[in-house]
């Protein structure tokens, strides 16, 4: 039993992380539908992020005061990654709407240089981040240990979700950014800047990754291919979830999560992975759409 | 109040409208009728921006707006219900009302004569504009157009696939926008009885040009019913 909770909150921990860099691809790829192969490099953005802020409050600030570097960390990583993913929509992804192939090799190509970038600055061996002392330890529940940091992510995690879901659904930006999404000659007609409305929604997509960032590296270390291992689960997880829907993210992201770690318990982590995207192919052959679908009575897609 | 003088459209290789020149005078419902294909719906999208126009002049109040973007032209004071209504259907009606606000920065309040010329729409505010009827979303789509208090507004074919009962309210509304609001109409339509009912100034399109022109009461309704049959 104390095994089965233990790996039902390693699952979630994992779904978590996944999550947070999928609501970056839930808004990129699933609301602008572009292929973005540089999603996990700016996971890497924000997680670098992490370990120069941490660098920056070593050299330059008392110890007493040292752990809310953290919590510093969290807006640098997102901006960062949000000026990034701002020059690349503005530079490349603009160029490229409605070529779905070219953009998914631009940003494959964008994906390279930033990893060699990164290699360049930070060296070719990975760097460490020492979690805040408020987040070191756990919590022990009947026998079973619930790290504060994979607690810190969840809550993280949860913070981003409605933040998400404050845009998108509560404010004007939100309203725009949906009205472009569903029919952008209309938007503009209705006095929508879309070219500004795909801008920013690119660029808050590569800030959420960014906070993803900052959420791994509390887990382990950084080097240049760090975002490259959620990537892959981060886009299954909205194409099962269904294209454009964020309850439906949220949803594949727990179940890729949960599915990928029970399936490591009993066999290994290179087993676990081929299972997972068999049962996400298998999946996806019954229910093209995903988990859930847009129904509506004119929409032409 | 709307000039258009001159103006080319293509799309790919081909001239859709060609030299094409009329206005529309301020406080007036105007219709612009012709065949399928004749470019009557280039023509409303070349005024919205939505075409290139690489020649000509097409001016909004004395502004040229010919370079600007769609986005930039709407907020001189046009208000825009297109062909096919493109409501955004994941959006709820209200959400789709609010919309129409957006050439204002989304601020301000949804005027009220709106919800008394479409009452439908009040009591559907929290559905989404894809689950009503094609009816209702032609309601739906005017009432955006009109949201932030256009100059004029643009209507591009609102009969189309339409019930007879609901033909008549719409009628009914734009005269209604056009005598309480003074607002100004440019109607393209192929129902000619809808037209003769309700517009004053009749332009008659055929090959990307204006092959007639006439106010209601002085145009020979035979000769425009033979151009829009030929």
């Amino acid at each position: 039993m104390e095994q089965f909770i233990t790996t039902l909150f390693n699952g979630l921990s994992l779904s978590s992380i996944i999550l947070l860099t999928s609501l970056g691809l839930a808004v990129t790829f699933g609301l602008m539908r572009v292929i973005n192969m540089a999603h996990g490099e700016f996971v890497m953005i924000g997680a670098y992020m992490t370990y120069v802020v941490q660098q920056i409050f070593v050299k330059f600030f008392p110890e007493s005061v040292r752990d809310i570097y953290y919590i510093v960390s969290i807006p640098a990583a997102f901006g960062v990654a949000f000026l990034f993913g701002s020059l690349l929509e503005r530079f490349v992804i603009s160029r490229l709407y409605g070529r779905e192939i070219d953009s998914l090799l631009a940003t494959w190509g964008i994906s390279l240089i930033l990893q060699q970038a990164a290699r360049s600055i930070f060296g070719t061996q990975g760097v460490n981040v020492t979690a805040p002392s408020f987040l070191k330890g756990g919590i022990e529940i009947g026998g079973c240990t619930f790290s504060y940091n994979r607690i810190f992510i969840f809550v993280m995690v949860l913070l981003c979700l409605l933040m998400v879901w404050v845009i998108m659904y509560k404010s004007n930006f939100g309203k725009q950014m949906r009205a472009v999404m569903q029919n952008r000659p209309m938007a503009q007609c209705m006095g929508i800047n879309s070219r500004r409305v795909d801008n920013i929604t690119f660029a808050l997509g590569s800030g959420l990754a960014g906070i993803a960032g900052c959420s791994v590296a509390l887990l382990g270390s950084i080097d240049s291919t760090v975002g490259q291992s959620y990537i892959v689960n981060s886009f299954m997880a909205v194409v099962l979830g269904g294209v454009g829907k964020l309850a439906g993210t949220v949803l594949g992201s727990t179940i890729i999560g949960s599915a990928s770690i029970f399936t490591e318990n009993y066999t290994s982590s290179t087993i676990a992975k081929a299972i997972v995207l068999l049962i996400v192919i298998v999946f996806l052959q019954k229910r093209p759409q995903g988990l859930f679908v847009i129904k509506s009575r004119n929409l032409d897609e | 109040m709307l000039k258009i003088q001159n103006v080319d459209s293509y799309y790919g290789e081909s001239c859709v409208i060609n030299r094409l020149s009329f206005d529309v005078p301020k406080g007036k419902i105007v219709s612009l009728i012709g065949r399928n294909g004749v470019g009557k719906t280039t023509t409303l999208k070349s005024i919205m921006g939505l075409v290139k126009t690489p020649t000509g002049s097409i001016m909004m109040d004395g502004q040229e707006m010919i370079k600007m973007p769609a986005y930039e032209r709407v907020r001189l004071g046009i208000g825009y219900v297109p062909q096919g209504r493109d409501i955004f259907p994941q959006m709820t009606v209200q959400e789709n009302i609010e919309l129409g606000l957006q050439p204002k920065g989304g601020k301000g309040k949804v005027p009220d004569y709106i919800y008394d010329l479409f009452p439908i729409l009040p009591k559907f505010a929290k559905r989404k504009g894809g689950d009503l009827s094609g009816g209702q979303q032609q309601q739906l789509a005017i009432a955006r157009a009109l949201a932030a208090d256009p100059k004029i507004i643009i209507l591009d074919e609102p009969t189309e696939g339409i019930q007879p009962s609901i033909i008549q309210d719409i009628g009914a509304a734009i005269r209604k926008i056009n005598e309480w609001k003074g607002i100004t109409v440019l109607l393209v339509e192929q129902y000619l009885d809808f037209v003769l009912e309700n517009a004053e100034d009749i332009y008659v399109m055929e090959k990307g040009e204006i092959v007639f022109k006439g106010g209601r009461n002085e145009a020979d309704h035979e000769t425009i019913r033979m151009l829009m049959t030929e």
